[in-house]
């Protein structure tokens, strides 16, 4: 049997995730925190995902493409392929009809458009605000005092939605500080905030147009809050991979094939 | 009283409609104080200012970045959003990169039937009075050209009579605002200049005279707070002075688009129209677009001395390159003069009421102390 | 942070504008000892009536360039905005305010410093925002500052006398404000020479571009960036005619052996707006994977200028300016201005930069990329400033370049 083995690596700026394919069949992966070092996370993230699978090594992985910020330090990726071009490979894979990926991570957020083999076709991305990126949501959480995973559902039960003016992080931070002093409820401005970040994200997406499909990876399709409002905002189902932080890497291990079916 | 002002400022759009609807005329829109609106308004076409709304600039974000003047793009978002479909007409002029370019943008984007360009010079004396006077020939006749009705001598004095006496009237209301304590709050003069940029000029005349005739002292305590001058670029968000008001201060005296600059300085009613509008347009409007660096400096200064106050809010939007130059040193001179300043750079939602709460109050009590 | 600086040049020629521009700016202090009238001039300040009346011309704009080249922008920036000047406003302006008003916060200026001005010139067509700088240098330095004006003509090109004759009266002003301040007699003779040779120089110019349209493309904007110089500050000059002869030659003789500055072309760019002067390398970056920065849309020479208008030179600028317009100036013809290089250079994608404090070009960027896709054009945003490297994030334009490459490689 021929078994064309190859993996994918991305290493992020909070996590880093390694994904095992072989032929078309996901074999395994692992998400860890990439911590201070990023080629040892990079290692460490491909040992997990190997641990995963029946026994195999690092030499029988014929093909390692590396994607994400730190793509450039992995020592033993074969080559780089930006996180952009990853994800559309990635969603489209797992939802063959989607043509429009929003990833958003800590750092950033990107609209992806592609085509139906998962070609990158344009892209726009906010990578200098704080505002349109998952890091708006962390700061707010812990200002009114729940944990990341429990304020979507949360701002999906407000019973208001207060309307948050600011649109920096910084500024937002002092106006629900003003707003909790105030006893305003905890749900009212966390779907106040909600409806501020999908504005942002609606705005962004709109500047490479919207083709159905339409997916969501990186750590926000987790938010249950950002997801329902997006599909009232853009009247489209979303399409969830179940695990969403390791679109980037399965993107690249399908690269990875790519490149060996072509040789 | 005032409340009908601000009332008609609020329904701004539905009552342009009623007057075309009544008048069978045309409304012109323009985005600057510069633009000789007695024209337009010899044309029989209703002049009105644009103004954007403060509120998140959802269309217009896809046609502008972030760095750019929120008054321009508000305004522009406006348009995108419909707001504006009745407007017959666009006059731009030529004062600064982000105005000049909404011609461009106006052509491309909206469908405005009539967009004329105004070349303002920088030439202020001499040449670029003649300039300007041709220019606004060709303003005339492009005007005749889009009604299809001439513009007579006659039309024209009549209009600079109207606007004359808004303006007389305008420094009636100001001179008010003088005495200790003014009769007219700072929030409440900015809804009366604001609405004669909107409302027909003889309809501001005659309501404005009725509202300068009652004007009362008034007892209460909400008159009373420091006197503060008021410096802008393009500043229409009342609330932000309704501000300065419930934080003890009250503006007194200003110097900005929506404000003073708009009606200081009569036309001359002797000597052809045009010409005399071209001096006056150019020479009278005290802007940091006159390229006269010291005199402007100077005049700025005078101008806030003169006014009896204990400091200076510079309120300048953001990317509003004439007066964000003009700013430092500008502020080094009121200082030098014993005028402290406070400065805030806005945006085009006013999102930071209670951190300018906070600055606001903490200068008050400043200036108390 | 910024791994390297200067782009790498095809042309041997270009390589001789840096040592032009350093003698340019000695010769400006030298003059400046010897008693001659320094003014600090904005950008398109006709430079040729300023040398035939001896007075010795300092571009400002380009010495923010050559500051930021040498990686001391940032500093300089900072000192501008500890006196003031909002970081809204242009990088070139605060960093000579701040140079000016904190000098002892900013590291020493490139080449000794700029000589020291008696006046200031500044016109106020093409970017409105240099009014407000100027401005604010005449009032730190209390030197007079004469505005040279002209008609905005935003739709291009007039045949109208009333924009003629007031250029005119302009022209006419700036002289006699010049011969006011320097006891010197204008001579019409010493302009009429230079205003020749400045014309032919721009053919040559004009020349060159319409050679780079070759596939393989012989010169792209790495080198054009830089060699674009001359023109800009030494116009009217023997010297800077020569240069450009000599880089003619030097592309045809590319042309002629069919050498590219990549042998195997996969793909061809043009750049749009101001590139980012602390890192001009970004203009070599496409080639590793076969693309070349063909074109460039700022500073581009369209077409051949007008023969002379008029026998008096002062008449003869007036009706050749109002009769012809070097850049679009509104978001339509600057639009129509890319999708015509597109077709002629053979591009198949347009990086913008966003250069959030140049208002002229910043405004129009977004509208042009939005409009370039909707033809069909693939395009990449790139959003920092020309000037302060403080804004620039290398992995960020990295990624985004990287993934454009991807894009078009993938359509390929």
């Amino acid at each position: 049997m021929n078994r064309v083995i190859t993996a994918g690596i991305d290493i992020g700026a909070a996590t880093s995730k390694a994904v095992v394919l072989q032929n078309s069949h996901l074999l395994s992966y692992s998400i860890i925190p990439t911590g201070a070092e990023s080629v040892t996370s990079a290692q460490r993230a491909m040992d997990e995902a190997l641990l995963k699978t029946d026994k195999l090594s690092l030499e029988d992985i014929r093909h390692i493409v590396a994607t994400g910020y730190g793509r450039v330090i992995v020592p033993f990726a074969n080559e780089t392929v930006t996180e952009i071009s990853c994800h559309a490979r990635g969603a489209n894979w797992l939802f063959p009809s989607v043509r429009t990926v929003l990833d958003m991570g800590g750092q950033d957020c990107k609209a992806i458009r592609c085509d139906e083999q998962g070609k990158l076709v344009n892209f726009v991305m906010n990578d200098k605000c704080a505002a349109g990126t998952g890091r708006f949501l962390e700061v707010m959480a812990q200002v009114i005092g729940l944990p990341l995973e429990e304020i979507g559902p949360a701002s999906l039960q407000a019973k208001e939605e207060i309307r948050i003016n600011s649109t920096c992080t910084i500024f937002g931070k002092s106006e629900v500080t003003a707003l909790l002093r105030q006893g305003r409820d905890r749900q009212d401005i966390l779907a106040g905030l909600h409806a501020a970040i999908v504005n942002r994200v609606y705005t962004l997406l709109r500047k490479i147009g919207i083709e159905p499909e339409f997916a969501i990876t990186g750590g926000i399709a987790k938010n249950t809050g950002v997801v329902k409002r997006l599909e009232e905002r853009i009247g489209l189902r979303v399409r969830l991979p179940e695990e969403p932080q390791i679109v980037g890497a399965l993107g690249a291990a399908l690269f990875a094939r790519d490149r060996l079916l072509e040789k | 009283m005032i409340e009908e002002f601000r009332e008609y400022r609020r329904r701004r759009h539905q009552a342009a409609i009623a007057w075309k609807e009544e008048n069978k005329g045309k409304v012109v829109g323009t985005l600057c104080c510069c633009v000789p609106e007695e024209i337009i308004h010899a044309a029989g076409m209703l002049p009105v200012r644009i103004l954007g709304e403060h509120e998140e600039t959802t269309e217009a974000a896809l046609h502008f970045s972030t760095n750019l003047c929120p008054y321009c793009k508000s305004c522009f978002d406006q348009a995108l959003k419909g707001s504006y479909d009745y407007l017959d007409g666009l006059v731009i002029p030529n004062v600064c990169n982000m105005v000049k370019a909404m011609y461009g943008f106006s052509k491309h984007l909206l469908k405005i039937p009539y967009i004329y360009f105004l070349e303002v010079p920088q030439r202020l004396s001499g040449n670029g009075v003649d300039f300007f006077s041709k220019e606004l020939v060709r303003f005339k006749e492009s005007l005749e050209g889009f009604s299809g009705k001439e513009i007579s001598s006659q039309a024209l004095r009549y209009s600079v009579r109207v606007y004359n006496e808004n303006r007389a009237l305008l420094r009636r209301l100001y001179d008010l605002r003088r005495r200790s304590p003014p009769l007219v709050s700072g929030s409440e003069a900015q809804e009366l200049v604001i609405s004669s940029m909107l409302m027909s000029k003889e309809l501001h005349n005659w309501r404005l005279a009725q509202l300068l005739e009652r004007i009362q002292p008034r007892n209460d305590e909400a008159r009373q707070g420091i006197r503060l001058f008021l410096s802008a670029s393009v500043l229409d968000d009342t609330d932000f002075l309704r501000l300065i008001e419930e934080c003890g201060g009250m503006v007194v005296a200003d110097d900005m688009p929506m404000g003073s600059r708009y009606f200081f300085g009569a036309v001359d009613p002797r000597g052809a129209p045009l010409h005399a509008l071209a001096d006056r347009y150019l020479n009278k409007i005290a802007c940091p677009r006159k390229m006269l660096p010291q005199a402007r400096l100077t005049f700025a200064v005078r101008m806030m001395k003169d006014s009896n106050v204990k400091g200076v809010i510079i309120h300048n939007m953001r990317a509003c390159d004439p007066h964000l130059y003009e700013y430092p040193l500008l502020k080094e001179k009121l200082e030098s003069e014993g005028l402290p300043v406070l400065f805030f750079r806005g945006e085009e939602t006013e999102t930071e009421r209670e951190q300018q709460r906070s600055d606001i109050k903490a200068f008050v009590e400043m200036l108390e102390g | 942070m910024v791994t390297s600086t200067s782009a790498r040049k095809a042309l041997k020629t270009t390589l001789e504008v840096p040592t032009l521009r350093r003698s340019y700016y000695a010769r400006t202090l030298d003059e400046s000892q010897k008693g001659k009238k320094v003014a600090w001039c904005s950008n398109n300040i006709p430079s040729e009536v300023l040398d035939a009346m001896d007075v010795t011309s300092v571009f400002l704009e380009n010495y923010a360039t050559v500051i930021a080249a040498k990686r001391l922008a940032s500093a300089f920036c900072a000192a501008g905005e500890k006196v003031g000047f909002s970081q809204d406003v242009c990088g070139y302006a605060r960093m000579l305010m701040g140079y000016i008003l904190a000098r002892d916060q900013v590291p020493e200026a490139p080449y000794g410093g700029l000589a020291k001005p008696d006046f200031l010139l500044v016109n106020s067509y093409s970017c409105d925002s240099r009014l407000g700088w100027f401005a604010a240098m005449s009032r730190a330095l209390n030197i007079p500052l004469h505005v040279h004006d002209a008609p905005h003509q935003p739709d291009g090109a007039s045949d109208s006398a009333i924009n003629a004759d007031y250029t005119e009266r302009e022209l006419r002003g700036l002289v006699a404000f010049l011969e006011e301040q320097t006891g010197a007699r204008f001579n019409p003779e010493r302009l009429r020479k230079r205003l020749d040779l400045s014309r032919q120089t721009s053919d040559i110019m004009f020349e060159i571009n319409e050679l780079r349209k070759a596939v393989p493309c012989p010169m792209g904007s790495a080198d054009m960036f830089t060699a674009v110089w001359p023109a800009m500050y030494m116009a009217g000059t023997k010297e800077c005619e020569d240069f450009y002869s000599k880089l003619r030659a030097e592309v045809e003789e590319k042309i002629a052996k069919g050498i590219g500055v990549v042998p195997e072309e996969k793909f061809r760019l043009m750049w749009s707006g101001i590139p980012f002067w602390y890192n001009m390398s970004l203009l070599n970056y496409v080639e590793d994977f076969g693309g070349v920065v063909v074109i460039e849309g700022f500073y581009r020479s369209r077409e051949r200028r007008l023969r002379a208008q008029d026998d008096d030179p002062i008449r003869d600028m007036a009706l050749s300016s109002t009769r012809q317009r070097g850049w679009p100036a509104t978001i339509i013809n600057s639009i129509d201005d890319v999708l015509d290089a597109v077709k002629e250079y053979r591009i198949n994608g347009v990086v913008l930069s966003f250069n959030p404090s140049c208002r002229l070009s910043y405004v129009s960027q977004m509208e042009l990329q939005r409009s370039l896709e909707e033809q069909g054009i693939p395009t990449l945003g790139l959003e920092c400033d020309m000037a302060d490297e403080r804004t620039y994030s290398e992995g960020q334009v990295k990624t985004r370049l990287d993934a454009f490459v991807e894009r078009l490689l993938a359509k390929a």
